[in-house]
């Protein structure tokens, strides 16, 4: 009897379940999967927790909901939440610069170590992060200087299955209001709850990849601290993210990211 | 004018101390921080040591200082440490002076012993203590990526075979590792050797020769053909002494305490876009020197067991939106690795037992655990020294059986169904003729592995998750949750006297909001039903408990709190009378980072 009940009970959830997703409409850019290697070369962190393709990001949707406007990031591999963050997610943070405007910022936030081209330089930043959304704004007005007036957070941010999401209020977007037509770049990085130094929550790129620290790049702070970005026709990753060191460490030529538009 | 050569060469030395090396050292400190814990709850409660859920404590606030540092001497060397008071038994009502902070004093009343010191309690004095140290050095060799000396969490290994764990701190294991290129692109070796902790052996100790035991990995990823291939072996020894050979000029002769080896092979592969398969075989043996030792934690005899792991995780199906995973595991009941993941890693898909019912029949556990349970793959699971808050740990040693995870999105509206039949290899009568090898760790409670001398028992567990953020007030952050675990086992097949049939059923319901910019509040209540036939008794027992959370912060603060009120009634003790069940308790905490 307990069993049958059980059988109905699952079929039940599982018709529920397969009834599929409805979509809203909205912008869609996809990214190839396996570039989560930064330029090129960069390789994971060797604790367990980062699993394989869980920074390689595959798609961005940005959909105005009302007054609202929701950003849903996918990455290549099944979410998880093994530090215990309560938002369904741990390892990953999204950066999604967003161009909706004239002028902006060149600059980005300590600890990515990137710049925006001329021409495609962004109007606000949308970070979807575990951390809670106090931690961030705190991280930012503390850090980014002159950003932190663009840099918006989710009141809420969570992630399921493969997507991480979150949604502002279009107000604290400023533009137009339309979405379809604005300039998005995505960076992928990853959560650090004890950054170093000066930098947003990032995690460090190193020479050689560490239990907590990604591999291929720089000791210094003149490598790019991206693993995944948006690659667009005219926009590669490999050239986006192309840098240079001088000996020291110190940047002679710094990635730069551009701005990708449907 | 007088001069002092001996002062001017002491000058001359200090200056050049203080000049510094000629490069740049580049010396952090962030991360370091002072966290403030607060108890209070009904049962009125202090513990002789940790002030925490598991300790017995619902009372108290103490403070601890942890310094974080990392010195970049090189880009070849690194170092770091955490110097850390360990005061976790240090109430703020001790003042400050109060038993001489716990390093106890010679008691003043000369009537009696005046040489007897009292209250050393080491968990009540705020001394500092060395934890994290760590050397790493990227020498740049070909061979050679990373050489670390110290301390670590080892979570670059397996769970199942070296894993983390925590018994107050995640690092207080210390080894020597390495790490390097194979010949093929993309492959890599790592090698280690891991101190072995003293209570990780039989009868929680590694005999009197104790320093140099530890456990040698080497662990080895290659990639083929698109698979990702991962290989270790790895062999935990405890040496002791020869009684009989005491001559130190020809060095003294040692014998194997106890011996445990572990071989894995991983296979991870994407064969289409969004299918992800994963394969995991180990194989362990074990061998214990009986004649030394004649009681184990860990296995009471010799014996050799395997475990395995299937994963399919099919997120792209034809119906968008909709994934599904699927897990088959068939962990041994003799499977052991000393050095194995407690507490700190969760294994199995499956979210296992009913966290609301962790510890039932302890009255600290009313309310049973706040966070749901994880599984590990050792018998011993380390839940002590853990706030009511945390995730608790339950063996996963000797399950077999499978989960079904479903998950699929509706209208921005994520849902997940789980179904795990869950089968023991336990399950066996007389021991299944290896009363020598199991008869010692049944004492291990509810979420121990579960060693007894009939058993035939099986589970399901079914769970259904329901989230939605609701476009009002800045985004109300809904969740719902449905579980039920139903466990049976007929013990003993020539008699119904020891059947045991339990059925946790239980929902939860919870919102939480953005109140304003620095404040997250939730409030959740949940009702949970576990009904237990033994034999020809039943105990029905039935609680809600209602939560309410805040989370605060402010640039470079954290305070977050839990307080839980549980309502109900119940036979927790299966004495056959029932009794009103009531208790409040709350946790928080604040955490200042710079």
């Amino acid at each position: 009897m307990r069993s049958k009940r059980s059988r109905v009970l699952a079929m039940a959830v599982a018709a529920t379940l397969a009834a599929g997703n409805v979509l809203a409409a909205g912008v869609e850019f996809k990214d190839p999967t396996g570039d989560d290697k930064g330029p090129g070369n960069y390789t994971y962190p060797t604790d367990a927790v980062y699993k394989p393709g869980s920074f390689d990001l595959t798609r961005l949707s940005v959909t105005k909901s009302g007054a609202n406007v929701d950003f849903a990031v996918d990455v290549n591999s099944n979410l998880e939440d093994p530090w215990g963050m309560g938002t369904g997610f741990a390892v990953q943070m999204v950066f999604i610069f967003i161009k909706n405007g004239p002028g902006g910022h060149t600059g980005t936030p300590p600890g990515v170590n990137a710049q925006f081209a001329q021409g495609h330089e962004w109007n606000k930043l949308v970070v979807l992060s575990p951390q809670r959304k106090a931690r961030v704004v705190g991280e930012a007005t503390t850090k980014t200087g002159a950003m932190a007036k663009d840099i918006v957070v989710p009141n809420i941010t969570r992630g399921s299955g493969r997507t991480i999401r979150g949604s502002v209020p279009l107000a604290e977007l400023g533009g137009d209001g339309n979405v379809d037509a604005w300039g998005y770049q995505v960076v992928m990085q990853s959560n650090e709850g004890f950054p170093a130094g000066n930098d947003f929550l990032t995690r460090k790129v190193n020479e050689y990849e560490g239990q907590h620290r990604w591999g291929g790049g720089n000791d210094g702070d003149c490598d790019p601290h991206v693993m995944d970005v948006l690659d667009g026709p005219d926009a590669k990753q490999a050239d986006m993210l192309a840098y240079e060191c001088g000996p020291d460490g110190t940047s002679v030529k710094r990635a730069t990211l551009k701005m990708i538009k449907k | 004018m007088k001069t002092h050569p001996p002062i001017q060469a002491l000058c001359l030395a200090v200056g050049l101390a203080l000049a510094g090396p000629a490069f740049a050292v580049q010396i952090d400190f962030s991360g370091s921080n002072i966290y403030m814990k607060f108890l209070d709850g009904s049962h009125r409660l202090v513990s002789g040591g940790s002030i925490d859920t598991a300790s017995g404590s619902d009372q108290g606030q103490f403070t601890e200082l942890e310094l974080r540092i990392t010195a970049k001497l090189s880009r070849q060397v690194e170092a770091g440490a955490r110097v850390q008071s360990r005061s976790s038994g240090a109430y703020w009502s001790e003042f400050g002076f109060a038993n001489n902070e716990g390093f106890g004093g010679i008691n003043q009343d000369t009537t009696t012993n005046p040489q007897i010191s009292y209250n050393p309690n080491p968990l009540a004095s705020k001394y500092m203590k060395l934890r994290g140290a760590y050397i790493s050095l990227t020498p740049g060799y070909s061979w050679l990526d990373q050489a670390l000396l110290g301390s670590s969490d080892w979570g670059m290994f397996d769970p199942f075979t070296v894993g983390k764990m925590r018994y107050i701190d995640r690092d207080n294991i210390n080894g020597v590792y390495f790490r390097g290129p194979l010949g093929l692109a993309g492959s890599s070796y790592e090698l280690a050797w891991i101190s072995l902790a003293e209570y990780l052996g039989p009868n929680f100790s590694t005999g009197n020769l104790r320093k140099n035991d530890g456990t040698v990995i080497g662990q080895f990823k290659v990639p083929l053909a698109g698979v990702r291939l991962t290989a270790s072996l790895q062999q935990t020894a405890d040496r002791e002494r020869v009684a009989a050979d005491t001559n130190l000029f020809d060095g003294q002769d040692t014998f194997t305490r106890f011996r445990n080896q572990v071989r894995s092979l991983r296979a991870e592969g994407s064969p289409l876009d969004g299918l992800d398969l994963r394969g995991a075989a180990y194989y362990s043996s074990y061998y214990v020197n009986e004649t030394v030792q004649t009681w184990s934690n860990l296995l009471g005899d010799d014996y050799n067991d395997t475990a395995y792991l299937l994963t399919a995780d099919w997120s792209q199906t034809p119906l968008p939106g909709f994934g599904i995973t699927l897990q088959y595991f068939d962990i041994g009941a003799g499977y052991v690795s000393a050095p194995g993941a407690r507490r700190e890693s969760d294994v199995l898909l499956t979210e296992g037992s009913e966290a609301a019912w962790f510890g039932w029949g302890d009255p600290k556990y009313i309310g049973g655990l706040a966070n749901d349970m994880q599984q590990v793959p050792v018998t011993i699971r380390d839940n002590d020294f853990a706030d009511f808050d945390e995730p608790g740990a339950e063996s996963a040693i000797g399950w077999k059986g499978y989960t079904a995870l479903l998950k699929s999105e509706v209208a921005n509206t994520p849902i997940s169904f789980e179904a795990t039949r869950l089968d023991y290899n336990q399950n066996w009568q007389n021991w299944g003729g290896k009363q020598t090898v199991f008869n010692v760790i049944d004492w291990a409670g509810a979420t121990g592995p579960g060693f007894k001398e009939d058993t035939d028992r099986k589970t399901d567990i079914f769970v259904v998750k329901v989230s939605h953020v609701f476009p009002v007030a800045g985004g109300l952050d809904t969740s719902a949750k449905w579980k039920r675990v139903a466990d049976e086992d007929t013990a003993d097949a020539t008699t119904a006297a020891d059947d045991r049939e339990t059925t946790d059923n239980g929902y939860s319901v919870s919102v939480g909001n953005q109140l304003f910019a620095d404040l997250y509040g939730s409030v959740s209540y949940g009702r949970y039903t576990r009904a237990i036939s033994l034999g020809p008794s039943d105990f029905d027992n039935d609680k809600g408990i209602f939560s309410l959370r805040f989370a605060y912060n402010l640039t470079g603060l954290e305070f977050g709190t839990l307080a839980q009120w549980i309502n109900g009634d119940g036979d927790p003790q299966q004495t056959g009378t029932e009794m009103s069940l009531d208790q409040y308790r709350l946790k928080a905490f604040a955490k200042v980072i710079f």
